[in-house]
This record gives structure tokens, C-alpha cells and sequence, in this order.
């Protein structure tokens, strides 16, 4: 149903304006609950960032400092390599892909569910930025 | 907003070497899955905001509240051009698309605004479970 999509895509949205799991959330809305296949999913993904991403990072540049060299070196070596990553993408079985992409979810996952005393210790030696 | 602008010639050898290949790795991944780039970056940069990356280097590459706004100044093109890819490769539905885009945007805008005003720690929690248990999920579905 078009209008349960649309809610999801908004609270996703939200969510990764947030800071919280942008990527993943919506390739799992659309693969488990949908039934998108996992290509599918990648794809309609990347433009869900590109655009929830892009408008959540015009409020927050007003507030934030970014050094202009360092992500052009970031993005000089992320092209190339985002090439690679799509033929890969297209060329490897499907099955491998989703395999892949939950071994990246159990990775981002686990220090989140852990992570709170390691981030305690962390804090407390921080200075306040 | 402030853009500093730091000429990558002004960056120690290594520390350019070292970012190119963190961009280089984000892209690959943000290319693979589709998404994950921003994800490696933040991880990265908030474990680098210690360390220095070569000796004559500036000790970090982003303050801690800037690490977010810099992973996605990186991924924005990265994910354009993966997106152009998967179009001219017929992976791309624009059309199943369509309906998502206003609620995108209307998302990410609403979600910036409340990042000010919510506690988010417990929720992240709440989302790394289940991106954690989904994860597992995908491994061993077929």
C-alpha cells in the first residue's frame, strides 16, 4: 500500500536525520516487509538517502564546520570505488549480497547494543568539542 | 555554515593516502549495499578524533559534532554516482520511487529539527537491536 510507504519512508527519514541507522532501515522496510528483491532495495535506497540525507544536511550545515581537502580526498577515493561497487553489486549473486549486507548490519548493530558502557569510558575522556 | 578550506596539499602525505582510501572504502560499500558509506565513515572518523593520523597532520579530522555533517558532505556525490550507475544499469525504479521522494524529504528535514530537541541515546539502542537482529536474519534466511 502506497500510503504505509510513504509513513515508513517519512518516520526512516526522520530517523536517519537523526543520526540513526539511515542506511540500513530502509533495505530491511523494503526486503522483509515489503518483498522487494535485495538489488531492488539497494536501489530505491540510494535515492531515499540522496534525498533524506540532502535535506536533513541543509539544517545541518548551519551549525556545523567541515574541512573542504579532507573530503574531497574522501570523495577523489570514493568514486572510483563506488564504480566497483555497483558492478560488484550487479554481478554477484543475490544471495551473497543480502548475506553481505547482514553481516554489515550485525557489525553496525552489535557496538550499538553493547556500546554503552564502552561509550561512557570514551566520554569521559573527551573534551567538550 | 563553515567550510574550511583546507587544500589537500596542505595534508601530510600519509594522512591524504590514508583518506583517499577511507573514501575509497565507504564508496565500495555504499556501492555493494547500497548504503553503509555514511555508517563506515562516522565509525571511522569518531575513532581517528584521537589519534593522529600522521605526525605532522592536525590531530582529527572532524570534531566530534562535525563527523556527522562530513560523512554525508562525502557521500552525497558518492551516492549520486552509484545511483547513476544502477539507473543505466536498469536497477534503478524511478517510478516506484515517485511516491517516496516528498516523504524523504519531509523526513530529513523533520529529523535534523528534533535531533536538537529529542534524546535519541535509548532509541539508538532500541534501532541497533534491531538492525542487530535483522542482520542475523538476512544471514541465515534463504
Amino acid at each position: 500500500m502506497m500510503a504505509v510507504d510513504m509513513i515508513v519512508t517519512l518516520i526512516v527519514a526522520a530517523l536517519s536525520g537523526m543520526g540513526i541507522g539511515s542506511g540500513g532501515l530502509m533495505v530491511l522496510y523494503l526486503t522483509l516487509l515489503r518483498g522487494n528483491s535485495q538489488l531492488e532495495a539497494q536501489g530505491l535506497n540510494l535515492l531515499f538517502f540522496l534525498f533524506a540525507a540532502a535535506s536533513s544536511m541543509i539544517v545541518h550545515l548551519s551549525r556545523r564546520h567541515i574541512r573542504l581537502g579532507a573530503v574531497l580526498l574522501m570523495i577523489a577515493g570514493g568514486l572510483p570505488a563506488a564504480y566497483l561497487g555497483t558492478r560488484l553489486a550487479l554481478a554477484l549473486p543475490e544471495v551473497w549480497i543480502r548475506r553481505t549486507f547482514g553481516v554489515f548490519l550485525v557489525v553496525v548493530g552489535l557496538p550499538g547494543v553493547l556500546g554503552s558502557r564502552f561509550n561512557e569510558k570514551r566520554k569521559k575522556k573527551t573534551k567538550k568539542y | 555554515m563553515a567550510i574550511e578550506r583546507t587544500a589537500p596539499s596542505t595534508l601530510a602525505r600519509r594522512s591524504t593516502l590514508i583518506l583517499i582510501l577511507l573514501g575509497g572504502a565507504a564508496g565500495l560499500l555504499n556501492g555493494l549495499l547500497g548504503a553503509g558509506g555514511g555508517i563506515l565513515l562516522v565509525y571511522t572518523m569518531r575513532l581517528w578524533a584521537y589519534r593522529r593520523l600522521s605526525p605532522d597532520s592536525e590531530p582529527r579530522l572532524a570534531a566530534q559534532r562535525d563527523v556527522y555533517a562530513t560523512a554525508l558532505s562525502v557521500m552525497l556525490p558518492v551516492s549520486v554516482f552509484s545511483a547513476i550507475y544502477y539507473a543505466r544499469a536498469g536497477a534503478l525504479d524511478l517510478v516506484a520511487f515517485s511516491p517516496l521522494l516528498l516523504p524523504s524529504v519531509v523526513g530529513g528535514v523533520l529529523g535534523a529539527y528534533l535531533l536538537d530537541k529529542l534524546r535519541v541515546d535509548w532509541l539508538k539502542r532500541l534501532f541497533a537491536l534491531i538492525v542487530l537482529i535483522s542482520g542475523v536474519l538476512m544471514i541465515v534466511r534463504d
